[in-house]
């Protein structure tokens, strides 16, 4: 299993290697880039099969000081997540061809190295044993998407990765560093153990603020008012959006709040010391109001940006309402929002691909033309929204359960009450696109134009995926289970 | 069949009274059947109240409908564009 | 335990087949099939749960007993007649809408838990919006958008009360319920809007009158039945009920007078017959409760057929304005026929089905010692009379001559109001078939007795001589274009005008905020470009200097986590 474990993080950098050697051959670079993806994703996959609850499995890298290594180790929240990241990969991957192809994009060497990169890297915040490591592979996060980001090379595209790399950097030098060399003085060590390091170190007010540093140190999981690198980075090419704020990058931010609130500060310690109370009411205006600028804006993409912030915000929302149960159900989230967020995402590239419109008004009508595209778009709206028969109703199902059980007593009522509210602005804002794509101007026959095969292809897998996955809800749900154990 | 029912009810068009005044012994004779079955004890509704009462109450309604149109009345395209009512109806 | 497939579900794959059948005779064959091979299944099915485990949690897809199971016989009988009505249709966006509607309307009667419930409970707002969006333009997709967060809304509060509900009994069965808990006001309050309980009432007199002239048939047919259902399972014999329903059944008739559209007009009543069915299951005693089971079952059939005649006048003539429409007996006399029997039977004339179904209700109340709900419910009953029995088929069929010569309405159109005209009647006749299948027994009880027969027909005869007093003094309102202002002003003006002021403001001010950031992290970057950039003081380009930067970082970090 080291082996293993070892061979899913090293494959996507030696794969980027790879794809900057055959840089100039795009078919043996691409179809290498497939085979990596794919082998990562079956390594990851097979971590999932044979991890074993109970067992420790846990490597060091090297030592880095007494008492601080560079560590990694498995377990369920980031198993699921690499799974995620990795799985994802292929399909994204099998996309991004399709796209960068169809638009004619240059440098795409540097591009698919660096999506290489970007991706090794998040398995490498999944894997990490202690929070050092993951703070080495969020920066390389960071640092290898920022060439994504500003792909294009236009002003635009400078400007919206000047945003990014700002943000990510300054939230986490300004914050997680701090916040990190506080709880290594607290707590003598910062490894990720199960019912925390914290606890019994310090009061209530402290850990609170302690859990601010945390939660805007991590700029990646955009809780407002710390959120406008998402929509600005949105200049990036569409897959690399499906990356980044579907896939990667977002989800290696909640991700780490997750662990940071189960491993570090531990549920019970902060529900006891009701340290992140404030954050149920902060996360709930986040989620709120991301989705009403979500109403007002008509860019798709960045449409769909605001909707990711606010969607981020519901796995917070889970960290925040301190139970063991809430912090499956955020993980639950992750998954979900995952998979229907990249089918939009990608829907958007092809409908982009294929008719170079961006703006909601432009599309209507336009199902007509792309049925499939519109279909998928549709599937992915509705699990975002929380509609049956779809995974995300599940998540928004059992994340409100959590909300009842957590003990809060206002908070709960606020959460509940915000859950039901953003399904309906969820609903507002993004089922209308493809209710008009294919409602308007119906008097005219229009004659199909799909994207090219590879950009319609992934979209509808992931939807169906959506659906798919709710049959898996309840293995899922016991994988996920050591999560919501009382600490030994 | 059809046509003479069509004839019929044209000629009961035209003579609006003919059809009122033929209701109106209608509702007498009911008025009368209640009070005498009310007499002759077969039951002990009170009599003759549903119809006073229908008559009355209808008469309310009306008016107060008519009042109240003229403080919710407005114009068709009120609600315009975002609702049928001034839309031309054309469907299929 | 049971073999067979829920008649609900056979529905909803027969959906999904719908698009890939060939338009034309072999599709709306198989349209009329599905409900008619339901209606077997259904004969077959016997009294039974089945109990399944999903996700974790203990579920009963699948439940048939006395209620869930006329419910399903009118609903399979209601999709049969509005699909022949249909027959012309060659829309299939329509067509798998309403079958998904239909399909999902009866899969969630026959849910045994709330988490199945809230599933099929928020498929039937998916399949029915299409049926208002399929007739397109800008004013259907704004008011099927208003519909669809009624129903969404009322969806989600059913979310809300079955994780309450899960929350206080460990337990997501479906049962009778009392209003002690927040789950069960949550619940109370999802069924209410569904149910049209007044303020959450606007959707309906919103919605049906945009449909598509086939669609408003099914969307009459379906959610707000449903909703009947739900209350009469969960909430039997809740005196709250007794009083919503009467203001249910009182307010809507002035609106009714007044209204120029005719499916309004329609609406309107429906809310108001819906207030009966709601009075019924308040009052709770078993004859109340069959009471206003029945009726919703004689209520589907006239208001369909009300909803057909109209619809067979628009699809003819184009509108179903009253002032556009009258003297159209003379083009087309059977479709007049079939109105006035609807007409007859909603108004509750003897020997018509709303006859026997109301009677039961107007007796528990009186027999209850509610008195004030008796006297209302009768004025009440007058007014119906008055704007569905009277109003309808006047200003559509007689009335002024609007001049219009049109062709009487197409054969399959005549065949459904025909046959739905038939068991208006043949009902109202012989009730004894209806009451032996009502989910509590009827005993000996009639209401063709001496007293109902003639204290009903005098309430009816005087209210029809008070029309025609009021036509020949000319006090009676005259029809008028126009749109009455009702509830929904409050959110359709009042508010969108306050968020629209309101949102743009703090969407100004939201954006001058982030302009002032921006400002300021400009005069950062231009000093850090300085430093670092080409030319800087701490590298001769923009690569070396940014991994000095890095550098430096990196080493005090390394620093820092040495020495802490």
């Amino acid at each position: 299993m080291q082996t293993l474990s070892l061979l899913a993080l090293a494959l996507p950098f030696l794969g980027a290697a790879a794809i900057l050697l055959l840089g100039r051959l795009p078919n043996p670079r691409d179809i290498m880039m497939i085979a990596v993806s794919i082998g990562t994703a079956a390594c990851v996959i097979a971590l999932l099969f044979l991890y074993e609850d109970g067992k420790t499995h846990a490597w060091t890298l090297f030592a880095l000081l007494p008492n601080l290594d560079v560590a990694w180790h498995l377990e369920p929240l980031g198993l699921l997540f690499a799974a995620l990241a990795s799985a994802l990969w292929v399909i994204t991957g099998l996309y991004a061809i399709g796209y960068m192809r169809a638009n004619n994009e240059k440098k795409q060497p540097r591009f698919f190295a660096c999506f290489s990169i970007a991706i090794g890297s998040a398995i490498g915040v999944a894997f990490a044993a202690n929070l050092l490591t993951l703070f080495i592979f969020y920066e390389i996060l960071t640092l290898s998407t920022y060439p994504l980001v500003s792909h294009r090379e236009t002003k635009e595209a400078k400007r919206g990765g000047r945003y990014y790399l700002a943000y990510l950097l300054g939230t986490s030098f300004l914050f997680l560093l701090p916040a990190i060399i506080w709880t290594w003085r607290r707590a003598g060590t910062l490894d990720f153990v199960e019912g925390g390091i914290l606890p019994g170190s310090m009061g209530g007010m402290e850990a609170a603020l302690l859990l601010a540093l945390y939660v805007y140190g991590i700029g990646k999981a955009a809780l407002m008012p710390l959120h406008r690198w998402l929509p600005e980075a949105m200049v990036a090419p569409t897959p690399v959006s499906a990356l980044l704020h579907a896939v990667a990058v977002v989800k290696a931010g909640v991700f780490a709040v997750l662990k940071v609130g189960i491993y570090i500060f531990g549920a019970a310690f902060l529900s006891e010391k009701g340290a992140s109370e404030w954050l149920i009411w902060l996360a709930c205006f986040s989620i709120l109001a991301a989705s009403l600028i979500a109403l007002t804006k008509t860019n798709l993409k960045a449409r769909l940006a605001y909707s990711t912030v606010s969607q981020l915000a519901y796995v917070i929302l889970a960290m925040a309402l301190a139970t063991p149960a809430a912090m499956v159900a955020g993980a639950l989230h992750m998954a979900s929002h995952a998979l229907a967020k990249v089918s939009l995402f990608m829907c958007a590239g092809a409908i982009h691909t294929a008719s170079h419109k961006d703006e909601i008004p432009d599309m209507a009508g336009l199902g007509r033309a792309m049925p499939l595209t519109f279909s998928a778009f549709t599937l992915g709206a509705l699990s975002i929204i929380g509609l049956p028969p779809f995974i995300g109703m599940w998540s928004k199902w059992r994340l409100g359960e959590a909300a009842l059980s957590s003990g809060q007593s206002w908070g709960a009522w606020a959460a509940l009450a915000t859950l039901l509210l953003s399904s309906l602005l969820n609903l507002l804002y993004l089922l209308t696109i493809p209710a008009r794509a294919f409602l308007s101007g119906a008097e005219k026959r229009v004659a199909m134009r799909e994207a090219p095969f590879l950009c319609l292809l992934p979209p509808c897998l992931t939807a169906l995926a959506c659906f798919a996955m709710v049959f898996l809800i309840e293995p899922l749900g016991d994988f996920l289970a050591p999560l919501a154990r009382e600490p030994r | 069949m059809m046509r003479r029912l069509v004839q019929k009810l044209a000629f009961l068009e035209k003579n609006p009274r003919r059809v009122f005044r033929a209701l109106a012994a209608l509702g007498g004779a009911l008025l009368a059947l209640d009070a005498l079955l009310w007499i002759a004890g077969v039951y002990k509704n009170i009599p003759v109240w549903h119809g006073l009462y229908g008559f009355v109450m209808c008469v309310a309604l009306v008016l107060g409908a008519k009042a109240m149109r003229h403080i919710v009345r407005r114009r068709e395209d009120y609600y315009a564009p975002r609702a049928t009512d001034s839309e031309e109806e054309r469907q299929p | 335990m049971i073999p067979l497939i829920a008649p609900g579900w056979l529905l909803l794959g027969g959906a999904c087949l719908i698009p890939f059948i060939p338009k034309g005779a072999a599709r709306t064959s198989f349209m009329l099939a599905l409900p008619l091979f339901g209606m077997g299944l259904l004969w077959l099915i016997p009294d039974g749960s089945l109990a399944a485990s999903f996700g974790g949690y203990a579920i009963t897809p699948f439940r048939m007993d006395g209620l869930a199971r006329i419910f399903c016989l009118i609903f399979l009988i209601a999709t049969f007649l509005s699909a022949l009505y249909a027959w012309h249709l060659r829309d299939s966006f329509q067509h798998v809408s309403a079958f998904i509607y239909a399909g999902a309307a009866l899969s969630a009667l026959t849910a045994g838990d709330l988490l199945t419930l809230f599933v099929f409970w928020e498929l039937v707002s998916l399949g029915s919006v299409g049926l208002i969006w399929a007739r397109r333009g800008e004013g259907a997709w704004h008011t099927g958008l208003r519909y669809l967060i009624w129903q969404m809304a009322s969806g989600l509060l059913l979310l809300g009360g079955a994780l309450f509900f899960f929350r206080e009994t460990g337990s997501l069965a479906f049962d009778a319920m009392t209003l002690q808990s927040p789950s069960a006001w949550l619940i109370f309050l999802a069924f209410g809007i569904k149910a049209g309980f007044p303020l959450l009432h606007n959707w309906i007199q919103d919605a049906y009158p945009a449909g598509t002239i086939t669609g408003t048939v099914f969307l009459s047919c379906f959610t707000t039945k449903l909703a009947i259902y739900a209350l009469a399972r969960g909430f039997p014999a809740t005196e709250a009920l007794i009083y919503i329903g009467v203001i249910m059944t009182i307010f809507p008739i002035f609106y009714a007078v007044i209204e120029n559209d005719l499916r309004r007009v329609l609406s309107y009543s429906l809310n108001n017959q819906l207030g009966f069915m709601v009075v019924g299951i308040g009052i709770g005693t078993p004859l109340a409760i069959n009471g206003a089971v029945a009726h919703a079952f004689c209520h589907i059939i006239y208001k369909s057929l009300l909803f057909m005649s109209v619809g067979a006048v628009m699809y003819r003539v184009g509108t179903a304005k009253a002032t556009e429409l009258g003297g159209l007996y003379r083009s087309m006399p059977l479709t007049m026929i079939f109105c006035v029997i609807a007409a007859a039977s909603i108004s509750a004339f003897p020997l018509f089905s709303g006859f026997i179904s109301k009677s039961p209700i107007l007796s528990e109340s009186l027999g209850g010692g509610y008195w004030v709900v008796w006297f209302l419910l009768l004025f009440a009953s007058a007014g119906v009379f008055h704007h569905s029995g009277i109003k309808i088929p006047y200003f559509t069929f007689f009335a002024h001559d609007s001049g219009r010569r049109v062709r009487e309405a197409p054969m399959h159109m005549l065949l459904a109001m025909g046959i739905a005209a038939f068991l208006c009647v043949a009902i109202g006749v012989y009730p004894q078939a209806l009451y032996a299948m009502l989910p509590f027994p009827m005993g000996d009880y009639t209401a063709y007795d001496a007293a109902h027969v003639i204290g009903q027909l005098e309430l009816l005869i005087f209210s029809a001589l008070a029309f025609g007093f009021l036509m020949l003094s000319g006090l009676y309102p005259p029809e008028v274009r126009g749109v009455n202002l009702d509830w929904d002003w409050v959110y359709r003006r009042v508010l969108r005008r306050a968020f629209e002021r309101i949102g743009g403001s703090v969407l100004v001010l939201g954006d001058k905020v982030w302009g002032y950031v921006l400002g300021v992290w400009g005069v950062v970057y231009s000093v850090l470009a300085r430093f670092y950039g080409p030319g800087g003081l701490m590298g001769p380009s923009r690569a070396a200097g940014s991994m000095a930067l890095w550098t430096a970082i990196l080493l005090s970090l390394a620093l820092l986590f040495a020495y802490s």
